[in-house]
Parts: structure tokens; sequence; C-alpha cells
């Protein structure tokens, strides 16, 4: 008589037969690859020249290292303007991520601990304005702004990605659970004004939600393309994205911009915010979590 | 000891605790102003002026003219309009529950448990992290017979080549970037959905003799229904918005895409190319009007479908 049971019938994970976790590790392999190899694509090929380029096996390495001089190539084409576009794109995210934060964080605080008339209404245009995609206002936003002469500027870029719907309910959420009602009573008691309690305890509280909210925005920030695609016309106020694709096309039409600069410009453009998400996990994922994804 | 009776209790119910006024209104609304004025200027002003602008013919000539909802009802015939939602639909149906399946069957396996598993979830996610016009450029390239290893794989393969930026392989392509740079996320959410699902449960069911599949289908499913709905409803939303990917490849393949691809990039042309701003601001209501209809519908089905 069997006394002890297969260990897989009582954890029920971990072990199973040894071809359904081989078949399984296998998908996950197979996937890791497809979604790597475009990305390995561009590392090696902003190594290569153009000949290399258009010869050479797409995803080995090119008969010389070119990294070097793509790069110098890069950062000199149309007078470093590859610079400025990497630049813009860092102010413009940065500035908005940090204005989304703050925002988000008052606003999400107030919703979560303060009683006031209207609270349901501001709450219900916030969750509801979350399922509006931004790309929805980008073209009416461009004809609001063009009325009063603000579009061009990185304002006009700047500005409406301050606007964080979903970072508004992500502070409120965390804040209903992270921040006891007793502390915020206690403190009134000992005779902290609202706003003292709202920057010296509760926004430490709420840390994590603000980081999220920071990087969520600087995120959709630096990847977005329509918004400013849209608003800006001049060439030094373009984001890495808008530049990029600029060259792009002018290289399709047979213009000055070699392929290979463009694959670097490529590898350059996606690189920060790889690391930005690589190196801040647990920030986001906790924040998914706390977020409410039920 | 006191050997008096003892005082009857007090029955009077506790004064309750007065919360002092909860927090005084300009605190409030300092705090909250910044954000609200924002909303209303970013979020409602503009859909106002859109629809004020959409009512409004501005031509060379006859200047400006009130056109009521003509415009609307000129978007809804449109036959270029009409076209740029043929595309997204098409996606709609297929693309999106590939993708959705990817990230599901992906996020049950690392959620089963595999060595290295946080390495496979990076990876999976970084594409998430590629701004989808880059993806689109990077894709580009790679389809591109010149210069893209796509081509020299399934050549090597045997699988011949195929001009991937053609009319017919044109969706597809499209589709394969889209795959690519959303299913990342998808599964990043099914996967924390699925970890938040009690341990106990299977090992209930393990228990009682049901087999990894059965714990599959009967709970770790179901339970997991809520997130699928709003990843489907997120993927949908997303790709009936289409503008980057077919913006990017379109200076690839000018014949195949039309300023009319999708619906946005229709709008988009016809304001900025057209210069009917007018009628742009009727198409982004209108595209806007489906994904709300397509949204709240997809959050009754879900509510409908909870309640049973």
């Amino acid at each position: 008589m069997r006394l002890v049971r297969r260990r897989s019938a009582i954890d029920g994970l971990g072990s199973a037969s040894p071809a359904g976790r081989a078949l399984g590790v296998g998908i996950l392999v197979l996937a890791s690859c497809y979604f790597l190899v475009p990305l390995i694509w561009v590392a090696i090929s902003s190594t290569k020249s153009d000949t290399d380029l258009i010869n050479g096996f797409g995803l080995w390495p090119g008969s010389h290292f070119q990294l070097t001089s793509n790069l110098s190539t890069l950062f000199d084409t149309e007078g470093g303007i590859f610079g400025r576009w990497m630049l813009n794109s860092a102010f413009y995210s940065l500035t908005s991520a940090a204005g989304a934060a703050v925002l988000s964080a008052m606003a999400g605080y107030v919703l979560s601990k303060h009683r006031f008339r209207g609270r349901g209404l501001v709450l219900a245009a916030t969750i509801g304005a979350i399922m509006i995609p931004p790309q929805t206002l980008v073209l009416p936003t461009f004809l609001m702004l063009s009325k009063v002469q603000l579009t061009g500027t990185p304002w006009s870029v700047i500005l409406p990605m301050m606007v964080s719907p979903i970072g508004v309910f992500i502070a409120k959420t965390y804040a209903d659970a992270a921040i006891p009602d007793d502390l915020l009573d206690a403190a009134r008691v000992d005779g902290a004004s609202d706003t003292k309690i709202f920057w010296t305890i509760a926004l430490r509280l709420m840390m994590p939600a603000v980081v999220t909210v920071f990087l969520l925005t600087f995120v959709a920030n630096w990847n977005n393309y329509f918004l400013p695609l849209v608003m800006l016309s001049d060439n030094s106020t373009y984001p890495v994205t808008v530049g990029l694709t600029n060259w792009n096309e002018v290289a399709n039409a047979g213009l000055q911009v070699p392929y290979s600069v463009i694959v670097t410009g490529a590898l350059l453009a996606i690189l920060p915010v790889i690391a930005v998400f690589v190196c801040t996990q647990r920030y986001w994922q906790g924040g998914l979590t706390a977020g409410g994804v039920k | 000891m006191s050997t008096a009776a003892p005082r009857p209790v007090e029955l009077r119910r506790p004064a309750p605790t007065r919360r002092r006024p909860f927090a005084r209104l300009p605190v409030t609304v300092t705090l909250l102003a910044p954000f609200v004025a924002m909303f209303v200027v970013f979020y409602v002003v503009p859909i106002v002026w859109s629809f004020r602008t959409s009512l409004f013919a501005n031509r060379l000539i006859g200047g400006q003219t009130f056109q009521g909802l003509d415009a609307y009802s000129r978007a809804l015939h449109d036959p270029d309009f009409l076209h740029g939602f043929s595309n997204v639909g098409i996606l709609c149906l297929i693309q999106v529950p590939i993708s959705l399946g990817i990230a599901l069957a992906l996020a049950l396996i690392l959620d089963r448990g595999v060595r290295g598993g946080g390495v496979y979830r990076l990876l999976i996610f970084v594409p998430y992290a590629v701004p989808t016009v880059i993806g689109g450029l990077m894709w580009g390239f790679m389809y591109d017979p010149k210069i893209g290893p796509v081509g020299q794989i399934t050549e090597a393969l045997g699988l011949g080549t195929a001009n991937l930026l053609s009319q017919q392989w044109m969706l597809f392509s499209i589709g394969n970037i889209l795959t690519w740079g959303g299913t990342g996320i998808a599964m990043v959410i099914l996967y924390t959905a699925l970890k938040a699902i009690p341990r106990d449960l299977e090992q209930a069911a393990a228990v009682d003799g049901a087999n990894r599949w059965t714990v599959m289908r009967t709970i770790k499913i179901p339970l997991l229904l809520p997130s699928i709905g709003l990843v489907l409803l997120l993927a949908v939303i997303a790709t009936l918005q289409l503008f980057n990917e077919p913006s990017v490849l379109a200076s690839l393949a000018p014949q195949v895409i039309g300023q009319d691809y999708t619906p946005n990039l229709y709008a988009y042309n016809v304001a900025f190319h057209g210069s009917q701003v007018d009628y742009a601001a009727a198409l982004a209501f209108v595209l806007a009007g489906i994904v709300l209809i397509v949204s709240y519908g997809g959050i009754a089905i879900a509510r409908w479908r909870v309640r049973k």
C-alpha cells in the first residue's frame, strides 16, 4: 500500500511528468527567442557597416566591428541632432513623469483620505477617464492648443502627459491600503496641520505607488509617438521616437541617412527604457498588484 | 473590598468618537486642484472643443458654416474610413486572441514554476519597453529582403521568401509586430493574477485526485477570467486605435499602406494633409464612440457573466 503520496499530488506544483516539464521549458525558450531576436538583431546590426548589413546574415556579426564608427556617425549626422533628440526625450519624459507623480499622489491621497462634497464625482470621472486611451485625445488637444498657440512647444507634449487618471487611481488604491486612518487621526490630535500630514507622513507611506506612477509615465512618455508627432513641427524639438522615424522615411526615400546609422539610433533609443524597466522591476510589479488587478 | 452593590452599568450608548471635522477644505482643494484643473483642461475641454469644431465646416469658399452633424453622417458613410475599420477589425478578431492565447499559455507555464522563471518573464516582457514605433522600425528592417534576417531564415528553412510588406502579407506583418510588443504585458498581468490564486485550492484538488489539466481547467482559468477580460479589453481598445506601426511601415510600402489603412491614420491624414479639421474631429469622435461602445459592451458582458 502506498503510504507516501507522490509529491506532485501533495503540492500540486513542481514535479510533473518529465515530458510535460520539458515541453513547458521548450515553449518558454522558444518564446524567449522570439521576443529577443529583434533586439539581438538591432544590437548586432549596430556593429555593422552598411555593406555588411546588406551582404551578411542578419543575426551574425559582420566582418568588421563598426559600432564606434556607427556611433560617431550617428551623433554627427545633421549636426548632432540625434543627441538633441535623446535629450528632448529625456527632458519631456522626466518632467512629465515628475509632474504626474506629484499630481497623482496629491489627488490620490485626497480622494482616499479626505471627505468633501463632490468626491464621488471626481472619483467617477477619473475612473471613467482611464477608459479613454490617450490617443483619442491627441487630435482634440491639438485643436485646442493651436487656438492658444501652444503647439510646437515642449509644453504641448509635457502637460497632456502629466494628467494621469490611472496614476491617481493607483495612488488612491495604495493610499487606501497603506495609510491607516488612526495614524492620521493621531497626527491631527497632536496638532499637525493637514498639509503637514500629507507631506511628511502620507507621502512617505505612499512612496511605492508614487514611484510606480513615475515609472509608468516616464515610459509612456519616452515611447510616445503620436502626441509629439502631432504637436511638434520643428526638427530640433522632436523626441527620439519621432526623429528616428523621420530619418527612416528619409532613408527609404533614398536620401542621406544610411541604414547603419538608423539601426544604431534605434539601439540607443530603446536602451534607456529597457534599463529603467530592468532596474526597477519590483516597483512596478508591486504597483500592478496594488493597483487592483483583480 | 467594596460590598456595596455594583453601580448599574451605564446603558447609554457611549458617545460616538467625534472625529474632528475630517480635513479642512482649503487643504483638500490645494491638493486636489492641480490634478482636477489639468484634467479639465486636457480631458474635458479638448473633447468639448473638438465637438464644437466638428459642427462647423471651414472651407476656402464660403468660410465657416454651421453644418450640424453632417460631418458625422459623412464619416459613417465614408468608404475609406470603413476600410480602416475592416483592417483593425481583422486584427482584433485574429491577432488579439492569438496574442492573448500565447500570453495565457506562457503565464500558466511560468506559474507552475520553472527554474529561472524570472529571467523568462523579463525576456518576454522586454519588448513592451520598446517604443512601438521603434519596434515597427526594427521589424520593418527585419522584413526587408535586402537586409533583414526574416527572409534569410525562411529561405534557409526551405519556406521560400515572401514579400512580407506586400498587400497580402501586410496585416500579418503588422499583427506580428503587435504580438511581439503586446504579449509581454498581457502575460505579466495574467501571471500576477495567477499568483494571487491561493495554493490551497490547487492542493485540495490535487488531494482529491485531480491532475494538472483538470486543475487548470476548473480552477485556474475560471478564476482568471476577470484578468483575461481586462487584458482582452485593453488589447481591443489599443488595436482599434492603431496608428504607429502602419505609420512607420508606410514609408517602406507606400503603395500598400494608403492614407486610410486604419481609422486613426485616416483621421490624422484628413487633419494634416487634407486640412479638414472639422471632418477629422468628427472622425476622431466616431472612432472614440466605437471604442467606448466596445469597452462598455465588454464590461457589461463581464458583469452579466459574473452575476450568472
